[in-house]
């Protein structure tokens, strides 16, 4: 009888245990893409400086729109306020739609360097998301699923949001609105 | 005689190749046919006089004419010195057909290709893909077809990659088996974005036979690094990723390049593998037909003859356009 006992509860140990271990390495997981998509939108954010020593001398007639977007990278990293970070892909999307209207800048060698950096910068950011994406619902799932979801309930771990894409991007740009408006 | 600035583009299907062929290539290859007819009826001839002597031997020793070992030693040597006899008839042929036919084709696919007969992809090149992890015992590998296809640079050949096993029966005699780990056409591809880390894209035969077992039994594949979970259900379906970054696995694999590469499987075969390293696209398309061989009983001046090896290639150097390599917006240009 003791043996039985004491084997059930091993078993529950061993099956507790590797839940708990399962919800930690998938919110561990989470951590490190959603690190991974801050380093990618710090390194973005890095580029703005960049941007606008390129376009400036060209694209004179949307002086307010670059100062839109040197006033938003001086409000601090992206991650910080998601608001801004949102902004900051409006702001900048806006400008690389109106570039079509500068071929001289199109032209320009730096700027094409840069076009294509930001490129590789918004297709990884759209991977990082995609993956945070990925790995929050592998999460919730042992969050919500039976029988981990008790393990989850006990030592605390709680659901986490998925990266959604706002009405303001689900939106088709209204480029002249984009750009002229702040 | 059209002028040679004509034939730059590249063919998109084998109908447009029958066209190049009729008024460009078969008036060239118009002397060929004429050796192959002609080794052909040498070749009828040679078979003609051996089987009189054939015949012969096989009567003698039928007959107990002679003793059994030197009636079966003189039918041995008799078919050996005839099949000997054709093969030289066929050698001209034979020589000619790969640099003169072949390259011809390939060269009216996509101008831009070169043909090698004996290159290929070396096999530390197939190994370090990664795409294959049993042990390569025995590699082969010919008919190199390379060059640029707009920006993207390609080279492919056939590969026939095989792994040993030994076993010993009961009275202790070793057996060693031959088991195809691939044969086909392996295809390297410059990819248009850089990446770092390893990916492997392979069919997905654990899960679509044994359900969520499967993922669990993918997931413990020792051999691998770890799984990555695709965002599109049919991809998902049809294969299964494993790589070193989740982050950089969809930086790689879009939903768009997923569903080109679902409508690649489509005109391939569900055996479609794919590697990525070192910003290098690499695709495992198995065949099981040896391409590019020379064909003995058919005319040349009919493009049916060749009609196989050019929707390979035309398959092939499409696959740069049908997975969008061209697109050169990224770093890399």
């Amino acid at each position: 009888m003791n043996m039985f006992l004491v084997g059930g509860v091993a078993v529950f140990l061993i099956l507790l245990l590797g839940a708990y271990n399962g919800l930690v390495g998938k919110r561990n997981q989470v951590d490190n893409i959603f690190a991974t998509v801050d380093a990618l939108l710090k390194k973005r954010f890095d580029l703005v400086p960049n941007l606008i020593a390129s376009v400036q001398q060209y694209m004179k007639h949307e002086a307010q729109t670059l100062t839109d977007i040197t006033r938003l990278r001086s409000t601090g990293l992206p991650d910080a306020d998601i608001a801004a970070s949102n902004q900051l892909d409006r702001t900048l999307r806006s400008i690389r739609i109106n570039m079509e209207a500068y071929p001289q800048l199109r032209a320009s060698e730096n700027f094409q360097n840069l076009d294509r950096s930001l490129n590789e910068i918004e297709e990884q950011l759209s991977a990082g998301r995609r993956a945070f994406n990925a790995a929050v619902t592998d999460y919730n799932n042992s969050c919500d699923m039976f029988p981990t979801n008790i393990v989850a309930g006990l030592f605390g771990f709680k659901r986490r949001a998925l990266f959604e894409v706002t009405a303001a991007e689900r939106a088709n740009p209204d480029v002249k609105s984009l750009f002229k408006t702040p | 005689m059209t002028d040679a600035s004509d034939d730059k583009a590249p063919l998109a299907s084998y109908e447009a190749f029958k066209a190049v062929f009729r008024s460009e290539i078969a008036p060239d290859l118009s002397a060929l046919e004429r050796e192959r007819t002609s080794a052909s009826d040498r070749a009828a001839r040679a078979f003609l006089i051996c089987l009189p002597i054939y015949l012969f031997l096989g009567a003698l020793w039928w007959l107990d004419a002679v003793p059994w070992w030197a009636g079966l030693g003189g039918i041995l040597l008799a078919m050996w010195i005839g099949s000997a006899w054709r093969a030289t008839i066929w050698d001209a042929f034979l020589a000619a057909w790969k640099p003169r036919v072949i390259n011809r084709i390939v060269k009216a696919v996509h101008p831009d290709l070169t043909y090698k007969p004996t290159g290929g992809i070396a096999a530390t090149e197939f190994i370090g893909t990664r795409i294959f992890t049993e042990r390569v015992d025995r590699y082969g590998c010919e008919d190199e077809v390379s060059g640029w296809i707009g920006k993207t640079q390609l080279r492919c050949s056939e590969v026939l990659a095989e792994h040993k096993t030994e076993t010993r029966d009961s009275n202790g005699r070793r057996r060693t088996q031959w088991h195809t780990i691939f044969r086909g056409w392996f295809v390297l591809v410059d990819f248009h974005k850089e990446f770092t880390g390893e990916f492997v894209v392979l069919p997905d035969t654990a899960e679509s036979t044994f359900g969520g077992f499967g993922r669990w039994l993918q997931s413990m594949n020792a051999s691998r690094d770890s799984v990555i979970r695709m965002d599109d259900p049919e991809f998902e379906k049809a294969f299964v990723v494993y790589g070193t970054d989740q982050v950089e696995a969809r930086y790689i694999l879009t939903p768009a390049l997923m569903q080109r590469i679902l409508a690649v499987r489509k005109r391939s075969g569900s055996g479609l593998h794919i590697g990525f390293t070192q910003s290098i696209m690499c695709l495992a398309i198995p065949r099981s037909r040896d391409a590019f061989e020379p064909e003995k009983d058919k005319s040349l001046l009919n493009p049916e003859t060749h009609r196989q090896n050019v929707e390979d290639l035309i398959f092939i150097t499409g696959l740069v356009e049908d997975l969008n390599l061209n697109t050169r917006i990224w770093s890399k240009r």
